[in-house]
């Protein structure tokens, strides 16, 4: 899906306004030969209305009647460019939501959440702007720029000839400029970027730099860099300086050969006073224009980089694709999720996940063991078909992942995260997220469970205790507990902990898992660095760069897998 | 005034280029404006039949070479003379960041201490440079156009400057407006911004609960609203040019009619007015209201700087940090003590409480208990970050603020658990204390610390350019850091070790950088892992300020204390 679908139905005001605003342009460009026709007739001594002052203000009030008319039609115009384009901007933002909601939470780390947040609260408005400017000033500059330049012709054909060259060559000015100075922005702006680097590196590093008695040697760089600064944004003055100088000059020179020609009788030259001071006023209306155009053209190139980036985001399809097999039952016991020697790649050389063959029975509890980069969240992933494999599969109750719906899955699975995802609302909003008509039993018991009831309880206003954005208000293990309670609350019948409980100190670490293993119906996936946590687990795996390199209970991995005996030791030691 | 006072010693060395772009700019407003003028002399030659009209053009073409020229030196100068001040105050204000006390820093916003740096002598040169010239340049085309235009016909030029009222007041009436939609607007915005950024972050949760749909229903509202405040805003603004431009035109319109009727009813005002004079002053007319305009842009610039050159000189008349010490520490450092430590970060708080220490030469001293007992903060003394209201740490017996800050860290070296990386190379991160090692060195300490393997597998090796965010895990910016300091071999090493998030591998090879880095070497580590310190020579069990045990690790388990109950809940 593209960008510019959002403007669906619109498409014949998108052209209607520009159409209305030629109408100003013309009111604009009939002006000047107004004023001929008051000189050339009513002021000149060989007019038709010399001397008649009837004349004088029936023309007069025809400008002002011009001015009124232009303005009313742009007016008009830049109602409906406002409308279409803010309409057009809320249906992109809608696309863009509900495409960020499709897509499986790996394919948006693929794209880069931030990158997508970009497109909502930056891109978005970048072109609905873009839009709002075309509509509304794209046509104006070349029309007036052409319609000038027509005037003149008819006004006269010498004239016209030096209209075209001044204002072609002012054209070329302005191209050059706009064409030759990106790169030297680009320059400039890279400098900055390093001085700001260097600057977040003084603020931030203030400690170790004065440890290291390197203040002065950090100001020299600094110097350095701010005079690399300084010199490349002199040269790019140097070229901006050229713009208004030279257009100024060329328009004032096309003025002065149109008055050359005036010079000559007008019977060989044709041109009348009047004419002359029409083209004059032509030449300062188009140059306002073309000036005003050249500014256009930063902004539109700067939509259309935006609507490229949206177009891309739009037009990516999710590849997890839903089957339609129903959800089987599972009895204690037997198989509930399995993976068969699954494999993932980022498109590195080595694989995230490499032939992970994985076991969940019914009422089991699992524990999963590994550092950084060991593949355990990809794993996890894996499990709730946030990205498929390329190799391998998995299977629910013995069925395929492919055969079944991707959201049935996942309303088997309660997850708690090591990111804190907690949304702006109250206690209740955020614990009862997966199960929003539950009872008070269960969420209480939830909460007692987690240990969360221990705080919860001593706010005055209860579970209805609101909480920022981002659980701004709480602290790590105040967020842990809670997202804890969460994943209780929902009842489902599958529970993964994701080093859950790292914010916790060691005894309520043992007292929440204690906690758990209590309640009834529950498959247990435990992840975490700490082998101590995980130790009394029906089965463990340990991952190392993305493969199983041991499997089975604590016991026996002591004796048989060197990297969780290391582990162990190190951290009981 | 006085705000713009302080901004002097930054033009201190560009004041004759000051003077001479005030100059340029008189000079090309003037030419621009005299060639009008000129034509309106031609075209009335022309009305009279006179066609010799060659020496007004020469003055024309004499005019806008002059107004070209001085155009160009007047924008070109401008930019010289910002570019000039912005950098003196941004090589000012970043020195003064690294003479200010570590208190000032800390209490500091650092991302607004970087917007002072950056945006905000930004805004000084656009507002209080390029803006003021603006004014000025404006302010004198006014004034010359003025008086052309009272030289040509002071009741056409009255007219004019009755009419300038009007025009401020549709823009000032237009402006004020558009303050209004466009606050609630950035509301809106922000609203949605928030809003988004909570769904990305917490995708997961909504994808797993299943809260897609309720989730963008939400923010279907949210984005009405949005769109709502953006129409008024952006119909709103668009009055402003069609709305000065119907005014210019009204300006023009009733010019020419009073002009030509001035001319057909020939009405003697006491002045000649001819045709050529109504063309020079319509060209005029049509030029009026620009500088107005151009000012009212340029005096909300000069507004903005005006803020922010305040923010700029509050941070550069901070004081700096103030040495006392006049002692050179030369020789090697035999005996460090602490003596009746007492300090707070604030008056009447009292985070370290009567804390005494000797430290032998070669020991290796540890500091453990729970969050928030002032393990750090002694760190912070004995470097003097801060100083202690009470006592003091001695130097081979000398008060430690008696002898230079300089003198003193050039003893030690530290490993925070903030780690810092500098936004350079790795290479020159490891040798970021020690400029002068060769790669061989470099390498040879990376090795040391176990950071080696992992800096091969980076993209560019050790030239890979690394920072504070760059895709770096805490346990490798750890280690980094220490190859660091087994780089400068400092004579005592301070480190406060890293708390979570460090996965299995490089803890296993951290603690092994720990031991490889104090071998042989005076050190104090704040612990957080009491595994980790089993070998130290005396552990300080600290617990709100104070030492409350003290020992080695089997005297602290046998004493069973707050120690022994610490370490055994580790291990649960």
């Amino acid at each position: 899906m593209k960008s510019l679908n959002c403007l669906k139905g619109q498409y014949a005001k998108v052209i209607f306004a520009p159409i209305l605003k030629i109408v100003e342009c013309i009111c604009e460009l009939i002006v000047p030969f107004v004023v001929k026709s008051i000189i050339d007739e009513g002021l000149s001594s060989d007019g038709a209305h010399y001397g008649e002052t009837d004349y004088i203000v029936l023309m007069s009030l025809l400008v002002l009647g011009l001015a009124l008319l232009g303005f009313g039609a742009t007016m008009v115009t830049q109602y409906v460019a406002s409308k279409v384009s803010t309409d057009f901007g809320f249906r992109l933002r809608g696309a863009v939501y509900g495409q960020i909601n499709s897509l499986s939470s790996s394919e948006l780390d693929k794209y880069g959440r931030s990158k997508a947040l970009n497109l909502l609260s930056s891109d978005s408005f970048s072109l609905q702007n873009g839009l709002f400017m075309f509509m509304r000033l794209l046509v104006r500059a070349p029309f007036l720029t052409l319609g000038s330049i027509v005037c003149s012709f008819i006004l006269n054909v010498y004239a016209g000839l030096a209209v075209v060259i001044a204002l072609a060559l002012c054209a070329v000015v302005v191209a050059l400029v706009l064409a030759y100075t990106p790169k030297k922005y680009g320059a400039v702006q890279s400098s900055l970027d390093k001085l700001t680097s260097l600057s977040e590196d003084g603020v931030s590093g203030a400690r170790v730099i004065r440890s290291f008695n390197k203040q002065e040697d950090e100001v020299g760089l600094f110097q350095q860099v701010s005079s690399e600064y300084q010199h490349r944004s002199d040269f790019l003055a140097k070229i901006n300086a050229l713009i208004n100088p030279l257009t100024f000059g060329l328009v004032n020179l096309a003025i002065v050969v149109v008055f050359y020609l005036g010079s000559f009788q007008f019977e060989v030259s044709g041109l009348s006073s009047g004419s002359i001071v029409a083209i004059m006023g032509l030449l300062t209306q188009s140059l306002t224009a073309l000036i005003q155009f050249s500014r256009l053209v930063t902004s539109l190139s700067k939509a259309y980089a935006s609507k490229k980036r949206l177009d891309a985001f739009l037009s990516l399809e999710s590849k997890i694709q839903d089957g339609d097999k129903p959800l089987p039952e599972v009895e204690d016991g037997k198989p509930l999720l399995e993976a068969n020697k699954a494999c993932l790649s980022y498109g590195g050389e080595s694989l995230a996940v490499d032939h992970v063959d994985f076991l969940l029975n019914r009422g089991e509890s699992i524990g999963i063991l590994g550092g950084t980069g060991s593949g355990k969240s990809t794993l996890l992933s894996l499990l709730l078909r946030f990205v498929d494999p390329n190799d391998g599969a998995l299977y629910y109750g013995g069925v395929p992942y492919s055969s079944l719906r991707a959201d049935d899955i996942r309303s088997q699975i309660a997850i708690v995260l090591q990111k804190a995802q907690l949304f702006k609302g109250s206690v209740k909003d955020n614990v009862a997220l997966g199960n929003p008509n539950c009872d008070e039993a269960t969420l209480q018991s939830a909460l007692r469970d987690s240990l969360a009831e221990e705080f919860v309880s001593r706010y005055p206003d209860g579970v209805n205790h609101p909480i920022e954005e981002g659980g701004a208000n709480l602290s790590g293990g105040q967020k842990q507990r809670l997202l804890i309670a969460r994943a209780l609350c929902s009842l489902r019948p599958i529970l993964i902990l994701d080093d859950s409980t790292s914010a916790l100190d060691y005894k309520s670490d043992l007292l929440v898992r204690t906690n758990i293993k209590k309640r009834k119906n529950v498959s247990l996936i435990l992840v975490s660095q700490r082998a101590t946590s995980i130790k009394d687990c029906d089965r463990i795996y340990v991952l190392d760069k993305g493969a199983v390199v041991g499997v089975g209970k604590h016991e026996e991995l002591l004796e048989n897998c060197p990297i969780y005996k290391q582990t162990f030791e190190a951290q009981v030691r | 005034m006085k705000k713009i006072k302080s901004l002097l010693p930054y033009l201190k060395g560009s004041y004759p280029l000051c003077v001479l772009s005030l100059l340029f700019a008189s000079l090309s407003v003037a030419s621009k404006m005299a060639i009008p003028f000129i034509t309106g002399l031609a075209v009335d030659c022309l009305e009279e039949g006179n066609f010799d009209i060659g020496v007004h053009l020469i003055l024309c073409l004499g005019l806008l070479l002059l107004g070209s020229v001085f155009r160009y030196f007047f924008d070109f100068s401008v930019s010289i003379i910002g570019n000039r001040v912005v950098k003196k105050m941004r090589d000012d204000l970043f020195a003064k960041y690294l003479h200010a006390p570590i208190s000032y820093i800390d209490s500091k916003d650092h991302g607004d201490l970087i917007q002072r740096l950056i945006a905000d002598i930004e805004n000084v040169q656009t507002g209080l440079i390029t803006g003021a010239g603006a004014v000025y340049e404006g302010a004198v085309q006014i004034l010359i156009t003025l008086v052309f235009m009272f030289y040509l016909n002071y009741a056409l030029a009255l007219l004019v400057v009755v009419l300038t009222p009007v025009s401020a007041l549709v823009s000032k009436f237009i402006s004020t407006r558009n303050a209004k939609y466009f606050k609630k607007q950035s509301a809106e915005r922000g609203q949605l911004n928030a809003y988004g950024l909570e769904s990305i972050t917490n995708l997961e949760s909504i994808q797993s609960y299943g809260l897609a749909q309720e989730k963008e229903e939400t923010f279907a509202l949210v984005n009405e609203e949005v769109r709502l405040a953006n129409f008024k805003a952006s119909f709103a603004a668009s009055w402003i040019n069609p709305g000065t431009r119907l005014v210019n035109n009204f300006i023009y319109g009733l010019v020419i009619l009073f002009g030509a009727y001035i001319i057909v009813a020939d009405l003697n005002l006491g002045v000649a007015f001819s045709v050529g004079a109504l063309s020079s002053f319509l060209t005029y007319s049509l030029q009026y209201m620009t500088p107005f305009n151009e000012i009212a842009d340029a005096a909300s610039d000069v507004f903005y700087a005006l803020t922010s050159l305040a923010r700029v000189q509050e941070e550069i008349e901070s004081p700096d940090d103030i040495d006392e010490g006049e002692i050179e520490l030369v020789d090697k450092v035999e005996s460090l003590e602490a003596k009746h430590l007492n300090f707070g970060y604030t008056k009447g708080q009292k985070i370290i409480d009567d804390f005494s220490l000797d430290v032998y030469k070669g020991h290796k001293i540890a500091l453990v208990g729970p969050t928030g007992c002032g393990k750090t903060t002694i760190i912070n003394l004995l470097m003097r970050f801060y100083d202690p209201q009470e006592g003091g740490f001695y130097f081979n017996g000398i008060d430690s603020k008696q002898i230079k800050k300089h003198s003193l860290r050039s003893h030690i070296g530290m490993v925070l658990q903030d780690t810092w990386l500098a936004n350079m190379s790795v290479k020159d991160n490891i040798a970021f204390a020690k400029p002068e090692a060769s790669f061989e060195e470099i390498v040879a300490a990376a090795k040391k610390a176990h950071a080696d393997e992992f800096i091969r597998r980076l993209p560019s090796g050790y030239d890979t350019i690394v920072g504070n965010n760059s895709g770096l895990s805490m346990g490798e910016k750890q280690l980094l850091c220490v190859a660091r300091i087994i780089l400068l071999a400092p004579e005592i090493v301070l480190l406060d070790e890293a708390t979570s998030n460090i996965d299995l591998r490089t803890e296993l090879s951290l603690a092994s950088a720990f031991d490889e880095l104090m071998k042989g070497k005076t050190s104090l580590v704040v612990a957080h892992r009491l595994s980790t310190i089993r070998n130290a020579d005396y552990i300080l069990v600290m617990k709100a300020g104070k030492i409350i045990e003290a020992g080695n690790f089997g005297e602290l388990m046998a004493q069973n204390g707050f120690f022994a109950e610490l370490y055994n809940s580790q291990l649960a």
